[in-house]
């Protein structure tokens, strides 16, 4: 081969070139759960060849790196998605049966308080917005005196009830499952009024629509393969 | 008359030079009055302002030495620790956690270290609270009290370290986290992998010494409807003592075996002379609290459960917040218990036990050893 049809070659191939990295697009996922963020990330990957994946295992690490680089999504939890700027929602998870709450108090020794009587408690969360800011979400939305106990994972949950760290659990709807599923320690419950989604994907607003369909075509292939239930423990991803 | 005119002329000269000389000394002795009365003015007024300054300065210092000082000055917290990527991650954790509201400072404790630096620091610099990590950590700090007998002590964390709680009454004003994972932790977790295996009935053997700790462990085993049966063998087993409890436990048909973390329990001596060659004959899963003891080549635990270094850390953190608004008073020092955990699995051994497991559970675990 002569330089000239080298060259020639390499001009024809530049218009793909740039098509395809037009439609890469970079997906951060954060969304606490059991699995082994490399599990996650090698596994979407795979799923979902046309986006670079970046997964968070800890709220610090996901909201820190957000500080200063700008991915072109985020699938994420509803609590932190809302505390997100500049990202448009684009695709709810949600759990096929559905509960009227999303969100609840739970404990496995006491009857959880109505939410105007949570002065002074302990409460264990899953951590989704980092220490300072869950601190504050949850002092202005519970009682402004309560003590927060926030843990990375799920299964870390049942010890903070079961050694008495926490007075009761404020959990999403996935987790009570979670928890009536690992534990043998009856769970009493009394729901919250808090109503955020369980899960949410997004856009950043200067994405563009092959973006957004490299998006959805993700999440069309990880509903079709059931991975939500190992990745996410949801059901599906629908189109808001 | 020439030589008049000349003398006069030279007289003139003489004069004019001479005038010439005054005038230009007056006139620099004019300028120099004039910059000393200039610089004497102004060093009196420079003095004025000094003297000002000084004043204020003193009276901050002194409102400064009042007992709130702490109000003006950022809270400060030590750690002594081994120079160990573990009690790096922890220290990792402690600092996220504190994330610049409470200072931290980190110190290297061990053989060759100078104690006498980190003493004195202790006594400069009077923090507020005290994380001491593995033994080395706990005997630094043991040797300050004991040179320093007469004063009042920070409140301590130990962490890290086996044992933690029997190391707390050794140290004035301390608590502890423990480093063992309690049973019923490791248990919920082995029971939500097995498949067509219920983990009812949970066998353990322990010294003499620990009996509490084994009772603790029952309590919290029975929440979670577990019953836990334990052997007690004498301080002193021998490896011929914990064969016989191990033959004992077999014939209690228990649904697991969980190894209490007891180094003397754990010998090389009893690992290979008891452990090994009863536990071949054993076909449940073994939980073990230290990973090396899953490894292939020395068929001891299958399922490994130990504290994660850097959530241990922020549970630390969670701590030192707790003490600051107590004001630096640890109201008790009950131990606590660690909350995040790390596991780890060998399912080689657990498939040549027969026994069934969830593979989709395997994305949970830190190591997995297939060999």
């Amino acid at each position: 081969m002569n330089g000239r049809n080298a060259l020639i070659i390499l001009l024809a191939c530049l218009p793909f070139i740039g098509a395809a990295q037009a439609t890469a697009a970079d997906l951060f996922i954060f969304f606490p759960k059991d699995t082994q963020k490399e599990a996650v990330q090698n596994g979407i990957s795979r799923a979902c060849p046309q986006v670079r994946i970046t997964v968070f295992e800890r709220a610090s690490n996901f909201w820190r790196t957000l500080k200063t680089a700008t991915p072109d999504a985020v699938l994420t939890t509803g609590l932190a998605f809302q505390h997100l700027k500049n990202y448009t929602a684009n695709h709810e998870g949600i759990l096929k049966k559905p509960t009227k709450h999303s969100h609840h108090l739970v404990s496995f020794t006491q009857m959880p308080p109505a939410q105007q009587s949570l002065n002074a408690k302990r409460i264990g969360v899953i951590n989704e917005l980092g220490r300072k800011s869950g601190k504050q979400y949850y002092k202005k939305h519970l009682a402004s005196d309560i003590k927060l106990k926030q843990v990375s994972k799920p299964r870390d949950l049942i010890p903070l009830l079961t050694f008495n760290t926490v007075d009761f659990l404020m959990v999403d709807d996935r987790t009570r499952l979670y928890l009536e599923l690992t534990s043998k320690q009856k769970l009493k419950t009394r729901h919250i009024d808090l109503n955020i989604p369980l899960g949410i994907a997004g856009v950043h607003k200067t994405a563009s629509t092959d973006i957004q369909r490299a998006l959805s075509g993700c999440l069309e292939t990880l509903n079709a393969h059931s991975y939500n239930r190992t990745y996410f423990s949801l059901d599906t991803w629908q189109r808001l | 008359m020439a030589k008049a005119i000349a003398a006069k002329h030279m007289d003139d000269t003489i004069s004019s030079q001479t005038y010439s000389l005054v005038t230009g000394l007056t006139l620099v002795r004019k300028l120099l009055s004039a910059l000393y009365l200039t610089l004497n003015v102004t060093l009196q007024r420079f003095s004025h302002f000094c003297h000002a300054l000084l004043t204020i300065t003193f009276l901050i210092g002194a409102l400064t030495t009042l007992p709130t000082k702490k109000v003006f000055a950022q809270d400060l917290v030590l750690t002594l620790r081994p120079d160990s990527a573990q009690f790096h991650q922890v220290s990792q954790g402690i600092e996220e956690s504190l994330a610049g509201d409470i200072e931290m400072v980190d110190m290297v404790v061990g053989p060759g270290k100078d104690n006498r630096l980190i003493f004195d620091w202790i006594t400069l610099n009077r923090p507020n609270a005290i994380i001491l990590m593995d033994n080395y950590g706990v005997n630094t700090y043991l040797a300050y009290q004991r040179q320093h007998p007469a004063r009042r002590y920070p409140p301590s964390i130990i962490v890290s370290t086996l044992a933690a709680d029997r190391m707390i009454p050794l140290l004035a004003n301390s608590s502890a986290i423990l480093y063992e994972v309690p049973a019923v932790t490791s248990l919920v977790g082995l029971r939500k992998m097995m498949v067509n295996r219920p983990i009812q009935k949970v066998g353990t053997i322990y010294r003499s010494d620990f009996k509490q700790t084994f009772l603790t462990q029952r309590k919290f085993a029975s929440l979670e409807q577990i019953e836990f049966l334990g052997i007690e063998v004498p301080n002193d087993a021998s490896s011929r003592a914990l064969k016989k409890a191990l033959k004992a436990l077999k014939k209690s048909e228990t649904d697991a075996i969980w190894i209490m973390n007891d180094p003397a329990l754990l010998t090389k001596s009893l690992i290979t002379r008891a452990w090994i060659p009863q536990l071949k004959k054993h076909k449940q899963p073994v939980v073990v609290g230290i990973k090396t003891l899953i490894n292939s080549q020395l068929a001891l635990g299958d399922y490994a459960t130990y504290p994660d270094h850097y959530e241990l850390g922020i549970q630390v953190g969670d701590k030192l917040f707790d003490l600051q608004d107590n004001r630096w008073q640890l109201e008790n020092n009950a131990p606590l218990q660690p909350i995040s955990i790390s596991k780890e699995v060998n399912i080689w051994r657990l498939n040549r036990k027969g026994i069934r497991f969830q593979q989709s559970l395997l994305n949970e675990f830190e190591r997995i050893i297939t060999e």
